[in-house]
């Protein structure tokens, strides 16, 4: 064997495949005679080396699990599909009717439900009417577009009818706002007639003394320790008129407003967390907020919270409030004013 | 208890025509691997791997009743598949091919003067990690020389069921996979060439840096 016979079988010599014997003695004698052949074997076979070595490190490289899991589903959709062609087939001899896939049924699996059967027969059914079904299929697809059309039509018209009901029930609201306004407009009639100031102009007319808040507040509809601090500063000269007061406060709850057990912001200008439970459960008759003592005053621009708490009957005493001696031992509502440090500032007694 | 030999592949492919799960999940697990491993060869990404193995059991799902055993095994069958479905990706992918694959095709063979120097350079190669410079120089062979490797010398594939996957004859498997070495050779010496100038220029710098 000469080099370039060599050259041509070396490929096979370094991989070691099954070769004439012969042939591969005659290529091992001539690398041991031939350096460069020898040198050139040795190349080969370390690239066949390194070749399994890559061939050893993808040994357990394989698909991962969701490739057998979509194959399997396809497989299993395939069979179905299948089996049903198959049905199919085994009804063609007959003009297939209810009865056929009934006895279609008895020979699908057990997979196959009636009422696939029975589709099946229909569908050979229109199978063999052939040409003559396009035409009605292209009407039937005409008629569900139509139906369709009607139904988007029919619901675009009762989106719009609800739209008018809508506006009805805002006209309605309206309706119930205006009779509230009225009722709080009779209430503020039978309080002192006063100019009502806005919630920022409660502290300038704080010192009003026909002040009676109970009135606006049921006009502004919102707690509002602003108005609350005008019944605080003006109540000490109003306390031997507590009960008119009372009074006052019950037809203001009667028009739906009082104070709540809620957290004010006036900086927001609104109330937040109302308790709404106390606004619309049963009416209750409210006294003015009494000052406490060494409490220093609440600007506009400070936020509390009214706490609803019991305390005992004989706390009415303390406030210049009548008791009922044979009631002494019990205990009552009160809404305490507390300011945003905590601290106490005033409180009003509830019933 | 006697134990039964595994059924063959014509046995599970037989069972699989006529519906049974179990017999395509058998011949599945038997030949996904070898379907998967040749894919990833051929390509590189394991993305595409996964890909056309699924593509390849669809196709047997699909047109199972195309095989002929008389041309062929079962595996050759599903190589062949998984090769066509790898240079259909892989034409579809021309853009991101190298263009010196190209250039490398068109260079003559080299001499087996070239492919004799060096042979310390792929003395080393069974080391771990020379593996991925193989890998990566198998990755770079053009596609018909790469995909003999693939066959040949990693899935270690007769000649015979080479040029059935492949479609041509025996004797251009042969001179493909003779070529195909040779281009390894030469590309692994580069490769070590170029990694030894790195790093001798690496040593260079860090001489000047303490001088």
């Amino acid at each position: 064997m000469n080099c370039q016979n060599f050259e041509t079988n070396v490929p096979e010599l370094a991989r070691g495949l099954l070769m004439d014997a012969a042939t591969r003695e005659a290529g091992l004698a001539h690398a041991d005679s031939c350096a460069r052949c020898r040198a050139r074997l040795a190349v080969e076979r370390a690239l066949d080396g390194g070749l399994r070595a890559v061939a050893r490190s993808a040994e357990n490289e394989n698909a991962p699990a969701r490739v057998e899991s979509a194959l399997v589903a396809a497989f299993r959709a395939r069979r179905a599909v299948q089996t049903e062609m198959h049905a199919a087939q085994t009804n063609a001899p007959h003009v297939a009717s209810e009865n056929d896939a009934q006895r279609a049924a008895n020979v699908l699996p057990a997979s196959f439900t009636r009422e696939a059967s029975a589709n099946n027969a229909r569908s050979l059914n229109e199978m063999q009417r052939g040409s003559t079904l396009r035409f009605p299929r292209t009407g039937l697809r005409a008629a569900a577009a139509a139906v369709l059309i009607f139904c988007v039509a029919g619901l675009a018209w009762m989106l719009a009818g609800g739209n008018v009901g809508e506006q009805t029930r805002e006209t309605a609201r309206t309706s119930v706002d205006a009779a509230a306004i009225n009722a709080a407009q009779q209430t503020r009639s039978d309080a002192p007639a006063t100019p009502a100031p806005e919630n920022g102009d409660a502290l300038a007319s704080a010192n009003s003394p026909d002040l009676n808040s109970q009135a606006r507040e049921s006009r502004d509809t919102v707690s509002r320790p602003a108005a609350a601090l005008a019944s605080i500063n003006t109540a000490t000269g109003r306390r031997q008129n507590a009960p008119e007061s009372m009074r006052a406060n019950a037809r203001a709850m009667r028009g739906g407003v009082g104070y709540s057990n809620a957290r004010y912001d006036s900086r927001r200008g609104a109330a937040q967390g109302a308790d709404a439970s106390l606004n619309q459960g049963e009416a209750e008759i409210t006294t003015d907020f009494f000052p406490l003592a060494g409490a220093s005053e609440l600007t506009a621009t400070d936020g509390g919270h009214v706490v609803r708490v019991e305390l005992p009957r004989s706390a009415l005493v303390s406030f210049g409030l009548p008791v009922n001696v044979e009631r002494t031992g019990g205990r009552v509502k009160a809404d305490v004013l507390l300011g945003d440090d905590g601290v106490a500032r005033a409180v009003r007694f509830v019933r | 208890m006697a134990l039964s030999n595994p059924p063959s592949d014509l046995d599970l492919l037989r069972l699989m025509r006529a519906g049974d799960e179990d017999a395509f999940v058998a011949l599945y697990r038997r030949r996904q691997g070898g379907v998967y491993r040749f894919a990833l060869q051929m390509c590189g990404s394991t993305a595409i791997a996964e890909d056309v193995t699924q593509e390849v059991f669809m196709a047997l799902m699909q047109d199972a009743c195309h095989f002929d055993p008389s041309r062929g095994s079962l595996a050759a069958y599903l190589y062949g598949i998984a090769r066509n479905q790898v240079l259909r990706v892989l034409a579809r992918d021309r853009a991101y091919v190298p263009m010196h694959d190209d250039a490398d095709d068109a260079q003559p063979s080299a001499t087996p003067d070239a492919l004799i120097a060096d042979c310390d350079v792929l003395g080393d190669l069974t080391r771990g990690e020379t593996i991925e410079r193989v890998r990566q120089a198998v990755l770079a062979l053009p596609a018909h020389y790469r995909e003999v490797v693939a066959l040949c010398e990693l899935q270690e594939l007769s000649y015979a069921e080479a040029a059935a996957v492949s479609g041509c004859a025996v004797g251009t498997v042969r001179s493909r996979l003779h070529r195909a070495r040779a281009m390894l050779i030469e590309k692994l010496r580069a490769t070590a060439e170029v990694k030894e100038a790195t790093t001798t220029t690496d040593s260079f710098r860090t001489a000047r840096c303490f001088a």
